[in-house]
């Protein structure tokens, strides 16, 4: 079989026109004998048969073509052409390598990609009824095909609802730093038990620690501030810590404010009836859960090692205080002797904090637990 | 039925013309039959209007200022520039005679004057018969500026030319002249045509109807083809909705129908053949950034020819002038910088 092409005849015109076909389908043509007629804009040349055969035209007359389009087909008898002529008739039509050229929708790389990897079919395609189909598209088609299958569905409660907008939105806004220090308790233990005797309450480290951020504001005044958005800040009028409390019925912030003007004694009364509650699933007011500028996450369950909390939105740091550990250490003297110990961490949004100050800050927590017999946990200033 | 050539609507609409007013004169060199113009756009219409359509000597200034004065004693002029670099020789004519004229005479006198000029390269003609000189007649009191487009038949352009009464520059884009008028809204397989007024001044081609462009190509006629060409790259490559608008009228501009368009698109981008510098281009970005302040997502783009002559040498020349892939980079980058 001998391709027929469409010779080079202007050099300005990007397309030519098939006026007419000389010889008829199937004809017998001899070489050098014109077979058609095609016009450039300045004038009309034949093309002529460039060997003997049997003709097949691949154009229809009155049809655009281009230089090197494929115009007509030669066959050397009649058993190849009639072969040829089979074929294609078998094959239901003149799309025969599907390439587009029926009119059909035309489909974006991405979107071709995508119809490929799941196998859908032109025919779902073309229902469409568009006639660009872009990824969007397909995928559209993709998911309505492979249905999801029928689950089960159950809402989160409420309170974690409340929770989950909490999270997503810092994780979406708030770029986290974290730093944790190690501090030795065995101290502030033994002060905290002291404290509790005397003044008949339940006093623990959680107790100590809120006092001990109570103390911080003037020290560290950025770690109670306000994020407003474009660098800047609103600046604190003191701590007011939130406490995160979790006893099986849901996660609660409630706050302790002004905790620079309260007595441990008061402290460890506000946090004892907050447990209360959580624990009689009793609620909180709305003013009870608004207005921290700071949190103290919680996580002092035995063998807890290290927690990292997210930053509230609207926060700078979140101080997460875990369990209580009891490791050997070598004292003084050189001996080997045992220890409590307690993790205390901190996540910063590092816009406003840097990781020099966050430790700086957890410090100055450690050197109030680590010598708590210097301070005036019962004063309220 | 096949739609004619671009240049056999012209060569319509000039007989067209000459038929409808003895009075209308068409002036330039080698326009007679049987050579009929040096692409031939004035074919035949010598042999039908013997007295109207005149060859005249190798002189622009002189070809243009007759015609100047045919329009002043209140005849309908055309004039051929055969390739429009050598309208610069009739810019005296066009600019200190025939647009001043208007107002000069104590009252206003109409010039029915256009100048024709056959523009642009790609076909190898190298540095002095294919440029794009538009820019070089913007904001001429009283000079209106066309372009010759697939969109609109000629004879409508012709007629809003000598309606308006001053004279007028046509350019025409060589490499349109046989290309095939767009018919039936129809550009391709992809692309649909439509115009945004009644009178089809403005065409807009667009591929997907629904969603609001990712970017608005303005163009001339000349840029149709290549525009179309990146507008389909990017469609089906990028994933980016362009639509393409092409004004018959390029200055003074009218905005009225298009802003509704420009204000719906990421990204405006208005392309032309000429180098940077003072074009028809700029002056659109300008005016669109002071239409459109605090609504544009981004600078208007502006896509213009190296800043070089025009090489003869056809790999030379690719690298010199607007192509799709210039049109289809710049829009990338524009989309790319927030």
């Amino acid at each position: 079989m001998h391709e027929v092409a469409v010779p080079r005849l202007n050099a300005n015109d990007e397309t030519y026109l098939l006026v007419e076909w000389l010889c008829a389908e199937g004809q017998w043509v001899r070489h050098g004998e014109p077979i058609a007629v095609v016009e450039t804009s300045k004038t009309a040349t034949e093309v002529t048969a460039e060997r003997d055969g049997i003709l097949h035209h691949v154009r229809p007359a009155r049809s655009e073509c281009r230089h090197n389009d494929v115009l007509a087909l030669l066959f050397p008898g009649p058993t190849p052409y009639e072969k040829f002529r089979a074929r294609r008739d078998g094959d239901g039509g003149d799309d025969e390598d599907g390439d587009g050229s029926v009119e059909g929708p035309v489909l974006t790389n991405s979107a071709r990609l995508l119809a490929d990897a799941h196998g859908v079919s032109a025919e779902r395609l073309r229902n469409l009824g568009k006639r660009v189909i872009k990824r969007a598209d397909v995928a559209r088609v993709v998911r309505t095909a492979e249905p999801e299958p029928e689950v089960e569905r159950r809402e989160l409660p409420r309170n974690q609802r409340a929770v989950a907008e909490v999270v997503s939105e810092s994780h979406r806004t708030i770029p986290p730093g974290f730093v944790a220090v190690k501090v030795n308790v065995d101290r502030a233990l033994a002060c905290a038990g002291r404290l509790a005797h005397r003044t008949r309450r339940l006093i623990g480290l959680p107790e100590l620690v809120v006092k001990a951020i109570g103390w911080l504001p003037a020290q560290f005044p950025l770690f109670f501030v306000t994020p407003l958005g474009d660098n800047t800040v609103r600046p604190a009028t003191g701590a007011h810590v939130g406490l995160t409390i979790d006893v099986g019925n849901g996660l609660f912030v409630p706050v302790v404010r002004e905790v620079g003007q309260l007595g441990i004694t008061r402290i460890s009364e506000i946090l004892l009836d907050y447990r209360t509650r959580a624990v009689q699933d009793r609620g909180f007011g709305p003013g009870e859960l608004s207005d921290a500028n700071i949190v103290l996450a919680l996580h002092n369950d035995p063998d807890v090692v290290l927690a990292g909390p997210l930053v509230h939105p609207g926060h700078v740091c979140v101080v997460g205080l875990a369990g209580i550990c009891q490791e050997l250490a070598l004292d003084d003297e050189g001996a080997v002797a045992p220890r409590k110990i307690c993790n205390l961490g901190l996540t910063y949004d590092h816009r406003l904090v840097n990781g020099g100050d966050a430790v700086r800050f957890l410090r100055a927590i450690k050197t109030m637990l680590e010598a708590p017999e210097e301070l005036d946990w019962e004063g309220d200033g | 039925m096949r739609s004619e050539r671009v240049v056999e609507n012209l060569n319509r609409a000039l007989g067209g013309l000459l038929d409808a007013d003895p009075n209308t004169y068409l002036l330039g060199e080698d326009l007679a039959d049987p050579y009929g113009g040096a692409f031939k756009a004035t074919k035949g219409l010598s042999s039908r209007y013997p007295g109207q359509v005149l060859s005249t000597p190798i002189s622009e200034s002189a070809v243009v200022g007759v015609a100047g004065g045919l329009a002043l004693a209140g005849n309908k002029a055309i004039v051929e520039v055969m390739f429009s670099d050598f309208v610069t020789l009739a810019f005296d004519q066009i600019v200190n005679f025939a647009s001043k004229s208007v107002t000069m005479y104590g009252q206003w006198v109409p010039i029915r004057l256009i100048v024709r000029c056959p523009t642009g390269g790609r076909r190898g003609y190298g540095p002095t018969h294919s440029q794009s000189l538009q820019k070089h007649f913007m904001g001429v009191p009283g000079l209106s500026l066309y372009e010759l487009s697939p969109f609109r038949d000629s004879l409508a352009t012709f007629h809003e030319m000598i309606a308006s009464g001053g004279p007028c520059l046509f350019f025409e884009d060589k490499v349109l002249y046989t290309s095939r008028m767009y018919l039936n809204g129809v550009v391709d397989d992809l692309f649909s045509f439509d115009h945004l007024d009644a009178r089809g001044t403005v065409a807009r081609v667009w591929a997907d109807d629904g969603d609001d462009p990712d970017c608005v190509l303005i163009c001339p006629g000349g840029l149709v083809h290549r525009a179309v060409s990146a507008a389909r790259s990017m469609l089906i490559e990028d994933e980016l909705t362009c639509q393409i608008l092409v004004p018959a009228k390029l200055y003074p501009f009218d905005f009225e129908p298009v802003l509704p368009l420009l204000r719906q698109s990421r990204l405006i981008c208005v392309v032309e053949d000429s180098t940077a510098g003072g074009t028809w281009g700029a002056d659109l970005a300008h005016a669109i950034h002071g239409l459109l302040w605090g609504r544009l997502g981004r600078p208007v783009r502006l896509v213009h020819a190296r800043d070089s002559v025009i090489p003869a040498a056809a790999h030379l020349e690719r690298s010199v002038l607007v192509q799709d892939s210039t049109i289809r980079r710049a829009v990338k980058e524009s989309l790319a910088n927030a």
